[in-house]
Order: C-alpha cells, then structure tokens, then sequence
C-alpha cells in the first residue's frame, strides 16, 4: 500500500509554488515592512501591525494565486507521468496541498519572527487571556450610575480589563468615566478613570483581584451626561510571557486560514482556471472580514477574526491564542476540499 | 492466469464535444490481444487512434463501450499500474526536477521501496546514458536526452506491460541502440511491449506482431512479415481509407 504522504510529491508541489522571483519577493516585502521606522509611535504595535498588513496584502494573496495556478495535480501536462501511477487520488491530493503549504507556512514563521524581533525589550505586552461579562446596550448617567456582576476567571492573574463605551451626551470634549469595583472586604475601589471623546475603550486595573463574581459600577462623572457599553463582552489581559506571542498569535490565525485557502483553491482549480479558483476563494472570506457577522460564526472560520486580532496588534497588544472553534473549522474546511479534490481526480483517470 | 496481456474487445472511445452533448469517435470497435512476452506494433496515419489506445491501456481514459482488460484486471486498479510503464508521446515531465530526482519519485509514486527505487533508477540513468546528467534538471535537457529519460522512467518498476507512444521520435542512433536493449530486457522478462510508431523498421525489426489502425478500427493484424510484404504503410493506409470512402 502506498504512503498515503508522498514526500516528493509535496516537494514538487512546494517548489512549483515558491519559484526564485516569489521568494525574492517575500524577502523584498519583508525587508520593507520590518524597517517601518515607528520612533514617533507610542508602542511597537505599529511596526508589528505594518509587517502583517504587508503579508497579507502582498503575499498571501500571491502564494494562493501560484498554487492554484501552477500546482493542481490535474493540469493536462502532469497527466502523462502522474496519472498512470499507482498513487491514489487521495495520496495525489494530500500531498499537493502539503507540499503548498510549506511555503506558506515558512513564509508565515518568517514573518512572525521578524514582526516581533525589533520590538524594545523593555517592552509591557499584554495578551487577551479571557473574557468578563460587560451590559452591552445599557447606560450609566451622571444620575445613575450602571451597576452589574462581572465574574473575574480563575487563576486571576490579570493587570487589566477592557471594554468600549460610547457617550450619548457630554459636556465638552470629553467625558470622565470612572469604574469602582466592590473588593472581598465589601469596599469599592476605583479601578479606572478616563475621559473619553465620542467612543473609546475604559481599562481596568485588575491586580490583585480575586477570581470569583465582583460588583462593578460605571460612573459618569460629569454632570448632565451619559454613557452606553458597546462591547459585547469585556476582555481580560496580562503580561505576555514573550514578545514573540504577537507572531504566533497572528501566524498561527495565518496558518489555519492559509490551510483552508490553499485546499480550498486546489480543488476549485480542478473545475476552473487557477486564477478563478484563487480569486474566488480570497473572496469568501470578504464578508466575514468586512460585515458585522457575530463571533459566534466568525470564531468557526479560520482567519475570521483575523481583522481585529491585527487591530489589537496595532493598539500595542497581543491578541487571543485562535479559538479550537477556528481550529475546527480549518480542518473541516481542508477535508472537505481535499475529498473534493481526490473526488474531482476521478475525472482525470481511470479510478477504482 | 490469462496469458494476454492486454485485451481489448470491442472497445470504443470518444472525446466529448460541442459542450459535452456529443462526443467524437475516436476508436471504433477495437478487438485486439497482445500475449505475455509479445511485442506489438501499432501503426496508422495521423488521428487513426493510437495513442487513445494506449491511453485507455494505461488506465488514463475509459473506454466509452466494450471493455479493456490489462494484466487480467482493471486499467484503473492500482495493483494493475504498478504492473504498467507508459512512455506518451509528448512526455511533459516536471522540468524542475533533476533526471535523478524525476525518477525517484517516479517510484515513489509507483508504490516502489525507497531503496529499490533508488537503485533501480541509477541503473536506468547508466542503460539510457543519462548516468553523467544525473543531476541535470529536466528543463534543460535536450529532445533526444528527455526521450531517453522517457524510456527509464517506463521501465523504472521492471513493468510487465510496456506502452510506447512514438518511442523513437527525436532519438539519436545511442537512443536507438538503448531501445533496442530494452525491448530485449523486457523480452527477457516475458513483458509485454506495445509500440506505436509511424516508423517501418520500428514495425518490422523490433516487433513480433503489427496491428494497422485506420480511422479508429484495427483494419490488419498479423506478423510484419505478413502484413507489411510488399507494401509500404502509406499504401496501407491509403488502401483502407479509400476502401471507406467509396
């Protein structure tokens, strides 16, 4: 029986992917993105931010077009050597799309790398370890303040929460926002401050809170306004233990959506050109990115929250580890295109 | 065990046309037989069907009617491929790979052991002279060079059905010579051989027998020295196209 993996296979598949010009332009669009000056900016998350928006938007793309469009197992000039051998279809498939995969994933592994090198040592990077329970939708007055219960995850070893808010009416510029939170002794301590314009984000300061429920009051300080929770949830952060957990949060993200694209594409490019089979793929993932769908889908789709896992990146943070939920996804997303593939391979040759 | 190696019996087969709705007729009713250990040839003009025949042979396309049996199984069965080597006419091998590299996984991909596979192409490489370019990558070999890489890599798992689509095109007189010493390799073995050729010293110096394929149909069959005495294959060819015409 043969090896349901071949390895030399996966090799062809990779060098047909990654030729001489495509590496030359990962490395060009590398060395641009990793030497974004950010001196001015107030955190490295700029310069991380930069770096990925680059991989996303001049190489990803470009690895998923050369896949498709050089790499399906079923273009005319590999039938005379490849369909006449005893290989299964589902060997052919599998081996393809590992071996497009590896560039994508060096590639990826590259740019994390040198997304989180230059980052100052002395850097404070804080990572989204959990979630806590926020009112979305009610409001705090100057009149009435908005109270609620908020249960703070074990082990608790958070420096920070966050949550966004939006003001209804203010005076002036901005509004002062305060949030007590009620300790273990029964006493109310202020856990943050912060003047906020139109919309904007309140951070709490969490050390040395217990995990277990804690009442929490939003405040508006200034007389005569109001403010509404807008996150749906808050989000609980502490030190990251590396700098290196932005890149193998994103990369990891860039992983599973690659994974998905990359399979999803073989098998669209044994029906149409490879160019179709890549555009059309890319696209799919438009309306996850671009319209208002709610975590409970997107966190099914690999790379779905890709988007505002960058934005946390840019706001000098590191998001959330991927979910098991997008984890899940990729690989139902990646069986179903490669059974699809070793199916559309029957088209191809004579098959048992 | 059946002693044909490969059988046709009233094969048909057609490509589809006009968005799939119709299909054109490429071969018509083939019966033929090729015994363990015979060397057939297989000639007529342009479009008669050869290389469809040997396409449905090597398990590429199905027969649209009639069946096609190969080593007493199916062409698709993949105990049965790696029973078969092909050599297609125009051989587009992975030009990134080296002639080493090429036929290593070649075998891979044939169900070979890694070391058998190993060894097996180095000898190959050293029969069809291609020992010192080893290393050289396919897109820069020469017609001739990839002709003779064809050559092994149709012999790679010592096949017993060997199909051979124009095998001399582009050969020089050192690739004559390495045919020549195939085809008495796989007589040895008692392997089958079908050889498609337009060439009559092909037909009548290397094969035990000569099937003439005129507009899809087997129109003559029988040893070179019968079917070929006196005549030449355009006149064959030209008999048995006006024959259908009037």
């Amino acid at each position: 029986m043969n090896n349901p993996l071949q390895i030399r296979l996966a090799l062809l598949a990779a060098r047909r992917t990654s030729s001489l010009f495509i590496v030359l332009w990962v490395l060009v669009v590398l060395g641009f993105a990793a030497n974004t000056h950010a001196e001015h900016a107030p955190h490295f998350g700029f310069a991380r931010e930069h770096v990925w928006a680059a991989f996303l938007l001049a190489v990803a793309p470009l690895l998923v077009l050369r896949a498709a469009q050089k790499v399906p197992p079923m273009r005319s000039d590999d039938v005379a050597w490849l369909a006449t051998k005893s290989a299964s279809n589902a060997t052919i498939a599998l081996s393809t799309w590992a071996g497009v995969c590896a560039p994508w994933i060096l590639s990826t592994s590259v740019f994390a790398f040198f997304g989180d090198v230059g980052a100052p040592s002395e850097e404070q990077l804080s990572v989204a370890t959990g979630t806590f329970e926020v009112p979305t939708g009610s409001w705090a007055t100057s009149a009435a303040p908005l109270r609620w219960t908020a249960t703070i995850p074990p082990p608790a070893e958070f420096e920070s929460g966050t949550f966004e808010i939006g003001i209804g009416s203010s005076i002036g510029s901005a509004t002062l926002i305060l949030v007590q939170l009620r300790d273990a002794r029964d006493e109310w301590r202020h856990v943050s401050g912060t003047r906020v314009g139109s919309r904007g984000e309140v951070s709490l300061r969490l050390h040395h809170v217990d995990a277990g429920p804690h009442e929490l009051e939003l405040v508006c300080a200034d007389p005569g306004t109001r403010a509404v929770v807008l996150s749906p949830s808050g989000t609980l952060w502490r030190r990251a233990a590396s700098r290196f957990d932005v890149g193998l949060s994103i990369g990891l993200r860039l992983v599973q959506a690659g994974a998905a694209w990359l399979a999803l594409a073989l098998c669209l490019a044994c029906f149409v050109g490879g160019t179709t089979a890549a555009c059309t793929v890319l696209a799919l993932w438009l309306p996850p990115w671009l319209s208002d769908w709610p975590p409970s889908t997107t966190r099914w789709i690999p790379g779905g929250d890709l988007f505002e896992a960058l934005a946390i990146v840019g706001a000098g943070r590191a998001p959330q580890m991927p979910s098991l939920h997008a984890w899940v996804g990729a690989g139902v997303a990646v069986t179903f295109a490669l059974v699809a593939t070793a199916f559309a391979l029957r088209r191809w040759r004579v098959s048992r | 065990m059946s002693s044909s190696a490969l059988s046709f019996r009233g094969a048909e087969h057609g490509y589809p046309i006009r968005f799939g709705f119709a299909r054109s007729s490429v071969l018509r009713g083939v019966d033929l037989d090729v015994a363990r250990g015979a060397t057939l040839g297989l000639a007529g003009p342009n479009g008669s069907g050869k290389s469809t025949l040997l396409r449905l042979a090597a398990g590429i396309d199905a027969p649209t009617r009639g069946s096609v049996t190969v080593l007493g199984g199916s062409a698709g069965d993949p105990a049965i491929r790696e029973r078969v080597g092909y050599l297609p006419e125009e051989a587009a091998f992975p030009r990134e790979l080296t002639c080493r590299g090429a036929l290593r996984l070649f075998g891979a991909l044939a169900g070979m052991p890694r070391r058998d596979a190993h060894r097996r192409s180095d000898e190959l490489l050293a029969i069809v002279g291609l020992a010192g370019d080893a290393t050289r990558t396919l897109s820069r070999c020469s017609r001739g060079m990839l002709r003779r890489f064809g050559l092994a890599q149709a012999w790679l798992s010592a096949p017993d059905l060997i199909l051979l689509d124009e095998p001399t095109a582009g050969l020089d007189a050192l690739g004559f010579d390495v045919l020549t010493e195939l085809l008495n390799e796989a007589r040895a073995r008692h392997a089958a051989v079908v050889l498609a050729s337009h060439v009559l010293s092909d037909l009548s110096e290397r094969c035990d027998d000569v099937a003439i394929l005129c507009e899809g149909r087997i129109v003559q069959h029988g040893t070179p020295s019968a079917v070929l005495a006196g005549t030449t294959l355009m006149e064959i060819y030209r008999r048995h196209a006006g024959a259908r015409r009037s």
